[in-house]
């Protein structure tokens, strides 16, 4: 280490003395020269790096508003607030200040103030309860937050659903999961998801027909394949169906659900099983078949299954084994051929309705001509079809009988949806008119009042009629295109079709499907509730029905009275007549009689005869008196 | 002028289930009262200007508006957007109505 200091000396006595400095001439102390070697460890720098900053120029300075002085302090409320010069605790003090501040003039107008609207108020309350409980029953507990919180006390959940009026769809909602696309689809062609049918025993799984529009031309250069989706899944279907024709419909066989009916647009029925392979186990000939595409099949209840029927708008009803779908079972015509039905002729078959659980005979179809009907395969009269329903101004695109009361059943058709009775052949309940055609609809499984539509301009709608007549409780809006077909599985997730060939798949908010952690919760109260309510709809519509068909009768009535009455008048009148006549006829011949008698008279001039004369003469004018009494 | 007074407070007194009548001016003194005992004047008056005090402040914070300059002004003028105040109890209704200086609480027991 170097050292670096510098040495001198001072004296003692000079310590503390101040400096004195002068100036000496220039001397080099030190000249280091630039080295080139240290020179070259360096590189020079461009460019070189400056920081600025553009910022305004600000002072710091501090500064304090001007400070409010507060002051705690303490009243004693004991008695309060009394100026300094009155003592609270004398009385009469008091008294004189009170009579002071009363005396004031502005006392006086402020009380004329205050009275009035006191008095008012007052008022208020003795003469009507504002406070009036409408509803006196318990209160409406925190059900709804508890069924959000899916499961905290599922227990009193149930019971407060026990309440006259279930006020549970409060939050309705429907949440979109997934949407399927159609793998083959490409946006110059598209197909449509026609109809969804979903897997009985497995929830997870939905069969979806796809197929070109059914009202366009059938370009061939479309795939004719349909698919079975898995929910969890969306990126490619499960299974692949390759019929002949593009499906229009298929349906899982309930009771073994890897056989499958699909209908196809050519009007021909194919058979998939999958364990078998995508290709149809067996299909029908275009020469027994629909000539028009097969809107709906079902299967139908049978000792080993193998029945199906299928329906189309050529008319036709047709009952297939399908062991053997190369000749049909049975083939029936869609048509009314006796008078009085309201309707005559065949009809074109477009939705099927089959409900085990009601008849496993009986089915209900809607039609093309906007009438559903009631058809029973096992009818003895000439026609099966038994009831007609009318009511629509459009095709029926889909109808279901109502799950829980099944006399009750909704068609979906033009602009609304309706419910019907089947007493009864005009609809006891219709939605509003929407601005959009519906095109597809169906019952919740798990709701008794809440059912499902959809609409042409890609709106789903969730409808509880418990709860709201006139607007549907939820819209979603799927997509752009028209929505084609919808099915609910168990209440909780609905799948939806549309015509650019996706398939949504939705869940609804537990208050919708009343299912809260995979359990179902009691609707009694709602099924009460909505039976009461279709049952006074229903007998709203019998009066109306009864007091137009009386009003009919009585002016029939009246109308067959006054014939009658003319009638009647008509033959009096001529009776009439005819007395007068006959009377004129009597009165003439007795007259002639008389004057003949007279002639004799003159004639002779015998006395005698002059005597009978008299006696005839007398007796002339006794007839004629008594002509004239008569 | 006192019968003036009388005849006013009596129309307040006679209505239906009336049970006292305060008058109070804005410090908290009882200027007039049917309640005989001052112990409990005296509680209502303290405890219902306060309750009046806070309710105004809430308000005029609810009702006013700053403008573009900084300035606060009341939505409905100057005067206190306070008409009345209802406190409906189990027991009873009371019914405050101040009015500028003055605050008049009425005790009913309504009928229903």
């Amino acid at each position: 280490p170097v050292e670096i200091s510098y040495e001198y000396k001072k004296k003692r006595k000079e310590f503390g003395r101040s400096c004195q400095f002068k100036d000496s001439p220039v001397a080099v102390l030190c000249d280091v020269k630039p080295s080139t070697q240290l020179r070259k460890q360096f590189v020079h720098r461009t460019p070189a790096q400056r920081a600025t900053q553009a910022a305004p120029k600000i002072a710091f300075k501090e500064v304090n508003t001007a400070v409010k002085d507060f002051k705690h302090t303490g009243m004693c409320h004991l008695e309060g607030g009394w100026p300094l010069d009155v003592d609270p605790s004398k009385i009469d003090q008091k008294q004189r200040y009170q009579r002071r501040v009363e005396k004031e003039e502005r006392y006086l107008n402020t009380l004329g103030e205050m009275v009035d609207s006191n008095h008012h108020y007052l008022k208020q309350n003795s003469s009507l309860d504002i406070y009036e409980e409408y509803f006196q029953e318990e209160e409406v507990e925190e059900n709804e937050d508890e069924e959000e919180e899916k499961g905290a006390g599922a227990k009193s959940s149930s019971d407060s659903l026990s309440k006259p009026v279930k006020l549970a769809t409060d939050t309705p909602a429907a949440t979109l999961l997934t949407v399927f696309k159609d793998p083959k689809s490409d946006p110059n062609s598209q197909r449509c998801a026609n109809y969804i049918s979903w897997n009985p025993s497995d929830e997870t799984k939905l069969a979806a027909a796809y197929c070109p529009p059914l009202s366009s031309e059938n370009p061939s250069a479309l795939s004719m394949s349909s698919y079975v989706w898995d929910v969890n899944n969306p990126n490619k279907p499960c299974f692949e169906f390759s019929p002949t024709a593009p499906l229009t419909c298929i349906e899982y066989n309930p009771k073994d659900t890897s056989v499958l009916i699909g209908g196809a647009t050519n009007g021909t029925l194919f058979v998939f099983d999958i364990r078998r392979g995508s290709r149809s186990v067996d299909y029908s000939h275009m020469e027994n078949s629909h000539s028009d595409p097969v809107y709906a099949v079902s299967w139908i209840q049978s000792k080993l299954n193998n029945e199906v029927v299928s329906i189309s708008i050529d008319g036709k009803m047709v009952f297939w084994d399908v062991r053997n779908l190369g000749e049909p079972m049975e083939s029936f015509n869609l048509e009314i051929t006796q008078q009085n039905k309201g309707y005559f002729g065949l009809m074109g078959g477009m939705s099927l309705n089959y409900d085990t659980s009601y008849s496993s005979s009986k089915f209900l179809i809607g039609t093309e001509q906007g009438i559903a009907c009631s058809f029973n395969r096992k009818g003895k009269k000439k026609d099966k079809i038994e009831r007609a329903y009318f009511g629509h101004h459009g095709p029926i695109y889909a109808l279901q009988r109502n799950l829980f009361f099944n006399k009750y059943f909704m068609t979906v058709g033009d602009w609304t949806a309706r419910i019907y009775n089947e007493e009864l052949k005009t609809p006891i309940f219709e939605t509003s008119y929407d601005s959009s055609f519906l095109t597809s609809g169906c019952w919740s499984p798990s709701r008794p009042g809440v059912f499902y539509t959809t609409k042409m301009d890609g709106t789903l709608d969730v409808w509880d009629i418990i709860y709201n007549h006139e607007r549907p409780l939820v819209s979603v809006k799927l997509s752009d295109s028209a929505l084609t077909s919808i099915n609910v599985s168990s209440g909780r997730y609905v799948a939806v079709g549309d015509q650019a060939g996706s398939v949504h798949f939705l869940e609804l908010s537990p208050d919708l499907s009343n299912i809260v952690d995979g359990e179902k919760f009691s609707v009694d109260s709602e099924k009460k509730e909505l039976v009461e309510m279709f049952e006074r709809e229903l007998n709203r519509e019998k009066t109306l029905e009864a007091n137009r068909i009386r009003a009919e009768k009585d002016q029939k009535r009246a109308e067959k009275k006054a014939q009658d009455d003319d009638e009647k008048k008509n033959e009096r009148d001529a009776e009439a007549e005819k007395k007068r006549q006959e009377r004129e006829a009597k009165l003439t011949e007795l007259e002639n009689s008389y004057l003949n008698s007279l002639k004799q008279v003159d004639e002779t001039t015998n006395n005698e005869v002059v005597a009978d004369e008299e006696e005839e003469d007398v007796d002339a004018e006794e007839n004629e008196e008594d002509e004239d009494a008569n | 002028m006192s019968a003036d007074i009388e005849e006013m407070m009596k129309r307040v007194t006679g209505s239906d289930g009336v049970k006292g009548v305060i008058i109070m001016n804005t410090l908290g003194i009882p200027i007039r009262s049917t309640i005989e005992n001052n112990e409990e004047t005296v509680k209502y008056t303290s405890l219902i200007s306060s309750l009046l005090l806070k309710t105004e402040s809430a308000l005029n914070n609810l009702y006013t508006r700053t403008s573009s300059l900084g300035h606060r002004h009341y939505h409905h003028g100057n005067s206190p957007p306070l008409s009345v105040f209802r406190l409906r109890t189990k027991l009873h209704e009371i019914v405050v109505t101040p009015v500028r200086d003055f605050i008049m609480i009425t005790i009913q027991q309504p009928e229903f």
